[in-house]
């Protein structure tokens, strides 16, 4: 049994502060899916806070048939794709400009207008993508979960997974073009250049 | 290895999940094939990038927030045991019993409101109404939503307020006419009183 299913048994047995501690290990995570799914800093919030709610209300029966982590974050997952249907009206009646106003000014000190710039075109990137595959590239990229732990979550297989992991990322390479003349070749490859 | 091949085991060889040998073969493509080259690069670029998509901290009154919320979904009827199954069976009386608290909700709500107004605010209450722009209008919704849940916030229930332990930011409630602030030493015992509260 893993800790979080030790922890999921004490609140079972009535134990409130083992609810606590599945928020506070968790929080973070959830409120950054949500963020990066919906592009909405003010918004993740909220719906982190309705994520735990809604898991608050159903934990007790919580069977334990995919692990705690999954089913959690099938349960976010699950309320981002809610909340985009509910907004999709609302979103096709904003402006451009009040769209933009929507994406949060930088929280570190990349100061510079052409960092902000990329930036903002990156959550708008993200955001735009098709929600199936931003899913997946979320939480390949951002929360670097295996393949296999993200086809549990999304309850989908291998081939799945990797065309709409493909596909995403060759969308998000056309929209961020623009920045990536001036960017030196990558590091990781154990390649030198040099032999090239 | 071919350039399709390649391609799909991008994210594999970028997260070090290839075997050795697929590795190399990898690898040697990368090194002979022009086009794969530039796919990779953009590959990791387009990963570069993706980093500009910075991770946020939940913000400080998470916890708190979340505690109040709970609190009211404790006082929900549970369905199974509530009244909806009897309103169900018995529409009528149902309907007739809802408008007859209807109006006595009003009535007291009306008295109560009065009643506050009558009610001289102490010290803590005042430190907090007079807080800074820290206490932002989503405290003010959740207690204003808290307090029309029928909660009493009253203030002799409070604990005393210690500025020292714990900072202005961190009061974050008040009762549904806006002058009430309750709390006091740490998040966590914000929650735990009004549960306290809750299950008395
Ligand atoms: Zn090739």
């Amino acid at each position: 049994m893993d800790d979080d299913a030790l922890t999921i048994d004490r609140f079972k047995n009535g134990e409130r502060r083992a609810f606590d501690d599945l928020v506070i290990k968790y929080r973070k995570s959830v409120l950054n899916l949500i963020y990066r799914f919906t592009g909405r800093q003010d918004e993740a919030e909220d719906m982190a806070q309705e994520v735990f709610i809604r898991l608050y209300r159903s934990l007790k029966d919580f069977r334990g048939e995919s692990s705690f982590f999954t089913y959690l974050y099938r349960v976010t997952l699950n309320l981002c794709f809610q909340e985009r249907k509910k907004r999709a009206k609302a979103e096709s009646r904003m402006s451009p400009e009040e769209d933009l106003e929507k994406i949060p000014s930088a929280a570190t000190p990349h100061g510079e207008a052409e960092t902000r710039e990329a930036r903002e075109t990156v959550i708008k990137a993200v955001r735009g993508l098709p929600p199936d595959q931003r899913a997946v590239v979320i939480l390949f990229r951002y929360h670097g979960l295996p393949y296999r732990e993200i086809c549990d979550i999304l309850k989908i297989g291998m081939g799945t997974l990797k065309s709409r992991l493909h596909r995403a990322h060759a969308s998000l390479k056309e929209k961020l073009r623009p920045y990536m003349e001036d960017m030196e070749i990558p590091t990781g490859t154990e390649v030198d250049a040099d032999e090239l | 290895m071919n350039c399709s091949v390649f391609k799909t085991m991008m994210p594999d060889y970028e997260t070090e999940s290839l075997p050795g040998t697929t590795r190399l073969k990898w690898e040697e493509h990368l090194k002979s094939c022009a086009g794969c080259r530039l796919e990779w690069e953009e590959w990791m670029k387009t990963a570069r990038l993706l980093d500009l998509h910075e991770e946020i901290e939940p913000e400080a009154d998470f916890m708190p927030r979340l505690y109040v919320k709970l609190a009211m979904e404790d006082r929900k009827p549970r369905p199974e045991s509530g009244v909806l199954p009897w309103f169900l069976a018995f529409p009528k009386a149902g309907m007739a019993i809802a408008g007859l608290l209807l109006v006595l909700g009003i009535t007291w709500f009306a008295w109560s409101g009065l009643l506050q107004h009558n009610t001289p605010v102490p010290a803590v209450t005042q430190a907090a109404v007079s807080a800074p722009a820290a206490i932002s209008e989503k405290h003010v919704a959740d207690l204003k939503n808290f307090a029309g849940a029928g909660n009493n916030l009253l203030p002799e229930k409070i604990p005393a307020y210690n500025a020292e332990e714990t900072p202005l930011e961190k009061v974050f409630a008040y009762d549904e006419f806006g002058n009430i602030g309750i709390d006091l030493v740490g998040e966590k015992d914000i929650a735990q009183l009004i549960l306290d509260e809750n299950r008395r």
